[in-house]
């Protein structure tokens, strides 16, 4: 399957909102014509789903790892053991 | 008004951001949950989840603060409590998060995100961090190209669309394989 440049940007300037309101006009009536279109579409919107879940994973093993750091490091003890002693009954 | 960390800062950058953010923000939180009852895990759970949320915001609309980061955070974080609490469940987060449109699908089988993302990793790992840098934290081609070693934006952009039609192509595959299954 290859995807000419152009149609992969018109799919994309059409799922991230960033086309204009002709444009975006005119994509929605191909989608309707053309099902190859609509197919390669979807599985462009599947592609970004894929990517942003992706990088939410990464975000969140820095945020463990920055956790992991301050909350149980000799260097972070300050820290740690203030908020240790917030949940000191 | 304060500086406006965002996700779209190289890696071991975004790292000293989550770490100020860390340490400014999460004291205040944990205070507000072990006062209504939570436990340290929860605290760490319900700040994570709002510092996600905190990042992607500020990368996708590059909103000018109003109020401090950490006021913010703290925001965030207190209203995911609330509906954890009321609702007794650990994935209201999820439903914070910005739903994108999706199309109406007519003979199209929606490909289950998670197991296509295993599938690349194994795959395609490259493609994806070049990608989601792109798509998912906002770096411009600029820094992409230099994050990633290529000698200018241009190259960076041809190999950004090889990248996201590699994707593509495996989403396809998985769908047909869906396909025959269900023939």
């Amino acid at each position: 399957m290859t995807t000419s440049w152009l149609e992969t940007q018109q799919i994309e300037s059409y799922l991230l909102g960033t086309a204009s309101g002709e444009d975006r006009a005119l994509f929605a009536a191909r989608l309707l014509l053309e099902p190859e279109l609509k197919a390669n579409t979807s599985r462009q919107e599947s592609a970004y789903a894929v990517i942003n879940e992706y990088g939410r994973q990464k975000l969140r093993q820095e945020i463990e790892e920055v956790s992991r750091m301050l909350l149980t490091t000799n260097k972070y003890q300050a820290f740690n053991r203030m908020i240790l002693g917030i949940f000191r009954k | 008004m304060n500086s406006n960390p965002t996700v779209s800062v190289p890696q071991t950058e975004r790292k000293v951001v989550l770490e100020a953010l860390y340490r400014k923000a999460f004291p205040l939180v944990a205070r507000h949950i072990s006062k209504t009852g939570g436990t340290l895990e929860e605290a760490k759970d319900v700040f994570h989840d709002a510092l996600v949320i905190y990042m992607e915001k500020t990368a996708v609309s590059g909103i000018e603060l109003m109020h401090s980061e950490k006021s913010y955070i703290f925001g965030i974080a207190k209203h995911l409590w609330s509906k954890n609490s009321s609702q007794n469940k650990r994935q209201a987060s999820q439903n914070v998060h910005t739903v994108e449109p999706r199309l109406p699908e007519e003979g199209y089988h929606e490909i289950e995100t998670p197991k296509l993302l295993e599938l690349l990793k194994s795959t395609g790992q490259k493609c994806l961090d070049l990608l989601s840098a792109f798509y998912y934290e906002k770096m411009d081609m600029e820094r992409l190209a230099n994050k990633f070693g290529f000698s200018g934006a241009r190259s960076a952009t041809v190999q950004k669309h090889k990248c996201l039609e590699k994707i593509k192509t495996a989403v396809k595959v998985k769908s047909l394989q869906y396909d025959d299954f269900l023939a």
